[in-house]
């Protein structure tokens, strides 16, 4: 394993899609910010951005992977004995990695930006520490999303589409099911539930409870304790856990021709 | 020519991402009227706004289609085919170009029809005078024809299925974002008025004050044209309702399509088709 994750990094350095994805992720946080015309603080750039961040990390995600199905790596690293759980945990860990490296360069990005315009931190820094941390949990629930299509899905082209407009219906639709488990709330509860949770399983939702929650706790921390932020954190896991397993079973029975 | 569009859109009738993107785009826009009704029945008292608000779903549709299609040529091999049989680059790159503009009038023009055929249903009217209207759907057909030329031109020039695909919904994501970002700036009102909560409670308006936030001066006249001029930025608007530029719109679409073809053709002509 730590061979095939070693293998895996130095891929990772090589590939365009990566530095591609890191740069163009930076850039347009700060283009955001720039078109958002006032000052904001840290944390409410690190939040205007976040939705930037997971887009370009699925598509380097789904780059990634991939290539491995269209080179045909995957069937080399079978041959050499490597097992298929192996692989699929590798892909992960080595995306969820690359995921990481794409909010930590925008946030980078986004520091230089602050310490210019000097929009300062509005809330505690152990809130902005824990908004980073729990991002980078969401973010590898979203890797995890990512490789499961793009290991099960053989065609680069067709993963990258999936993906891509898998992402553009969190990003836009997640307020619309938000809303509509609202309207819902007073006909229906077991309906409104559902859709709730469906809301909360999406990465892009999750950033959002992490801001509002963040920001709850910050202005009333005698009312809300931390646990109340790390609620979403809970979705995140749950949805990593779970995407992982059933990737990596479908993974194991799947035909790779 | 003739023949290279008839084996376009006789490719394009059997090729599933069109009747995948065209079913989508129906059921989608039909979703989104019977949403919006539900959520308040008077939004079918102006259908003529309703039908011409699908422009950047059917966008980002378009965008997927283009892709996936112009994708296929490169994949296949069949550039290459072509230009054996004798057909020149140019002719290639423009009836791709028309084969992905038609696919996307086809999608804006069935998202229509599902929604005037559910406003039909709902009782809705079409609230606006026949003439804006059919504006707006020139504005609207432009906007779409611009966007092909630009989805053509990433297909055209990228040699990679799945780097035309990725490429091509950034671009497109890109687009709709600032779009969306560029109009909600220009929608911030120049005076802001404040809430003053008296001691018995009651709330009173405050003074109008100039609104700090507000674009004004050069900078609201930049973003403004660069709104106008960009395909998604007309899109934003005729969805949002916020259109003020109809008349020069097609005008500011039909410059875009242009100039993308013309380095798109350019670019093309000197490619190595490896």
């Amino acid at each position: 394993m730590s061979r095939l994750l070693r293998a895996n990094f130095s891929r990772l350095w090589k590939t365009t899609a990566f530095w591609g994805c890191l740069i163009a992720a930076a850039a347009l946080g700060i283009l955001m910010q720039l078109l958002e015309g006032r000052v904001s603080g840290l944390f409410r750039s690190m939040y205007n951005a976040a939705p930037v961040e997971l887009f370009f990390a699925a598509v380097f995600a789904v780059m990634y992977i991939g290539t491995d199905n269209s080179d045909r790596t995957v069937r080399n690293k079978l041959i050499v004995g490597i097992s298929r759980v192996k692989i699929y945990f590798a892909n992960l860990i080595t995306v969820s990695a690359g995921t990481a490296l794409i909010f930590a360069a925008d946030w980078l990005a986004l520091i230089v930006y602050d310490l210019i315009t000097h929009g300062g931190v509005e809330i505690e820094p152990y809130l902005l520490a824990l908004y980073a941390a729990l991002c980078l949990i969401a973010g590898a629930a979203m890797a995890a999303v990512c490789t499961l299509l793009a290991t099960l899905i053989t065609s680069k082209s067709l993963a990258s589409t999936l993906t891509i407009t898998l992402m553009i219906g969190m990003f836009f639709g997640g307020q619309y099911i938000l809303s509509l488990s609202y309207s819902l709330s007073s006909d229906n509860s077991v309906m409104s539930g559902a859709v709730e949770t469906a809301y909360n399983l999406m990465p892009t939702s999750q950033i959002e409870e992490i801001l509002s929650r963040i920001l709850f706790v910050n202005e009333n921390p005698e009312v809300f304790h931390i646990g109340y932020a790390l609620e979403p954190m809970w979705y995140s896991l749950g949805l990593c856990a779970a995407v992982t397993v059933i990737g990596a079973l479908a993974f194991r029975k799947k035909d790779l021709r | 020519m003739a023949r290279l569009l008839q084996a376009n859109f006789a490719r394009l009738w059997k090729t599933k991402s069109f009747w995948v993107c065209l079913i989508l785009t129906v059921g989608l826009s039909a979703m989104a009227l019977i949403s919006n009704y539900l959520e308040s029945p008077k939004y079918i008292e102006n259908m003529g706004g309703n039908l011409t608000a699908n422009g950047t779903g059917v966008m980002l549709y378009t965008a997927i289609l283009a892709a996936l299609y112009l994708g296929t040529d490169y994949s296949n091999g069949t550039i290459r085919n072509k230009l054996v049989i004798g057909r020149t680059r140019a002719e290639i790159y423009f009836a791709n170009l028309i084969t992905t503009a038609l696919s996307g009038v086809i999608l804006l023009t069935a998202s229509w029809v599902s929604t005037g055929a559910v406003g039909l249903c709902l009782g809705g009217k079409l609230g606006m005078p026949a003439g804006e209207l059919a504006l707006d759907i020139a504005v609207c057909v432009c906007a779409i024809i611009a966007l092909c030329a630009i989805f053509t031109v990433i297909g055209m020039l990228i040699s990679s299925k799945s780097a035309i695909v990725t490429i091509t919904l950034v671009s497109a994501f890109a687009l709709m974002i600032i779009g969306i970002l560029i109009q909600s700036r220009l929608d911030i009102p120049e005076f802001s008025t404040s809430l003053l909560v008296g001691e018995d409670g009651t709330i009173s308006f405050g003074e109008q004050m100039p609104n700090p936030m507000y674009v004004s001066g050069i900078q609201r006249d930049i973003m403004t044209a660069v709104n106008d001029v960009l395909p998604s930025g007309q899109l934003t608007q005729m969805q949002m309702g916020k259109a003020h530029n109809e008349g020069l719109m097609p005008l500011y679409s039909l410059g875009v399509l242009a100039v993308s073809t013309a380095v798109g053709a350019l670019v093309f002509r000197k490619k190595d088709l490896k």
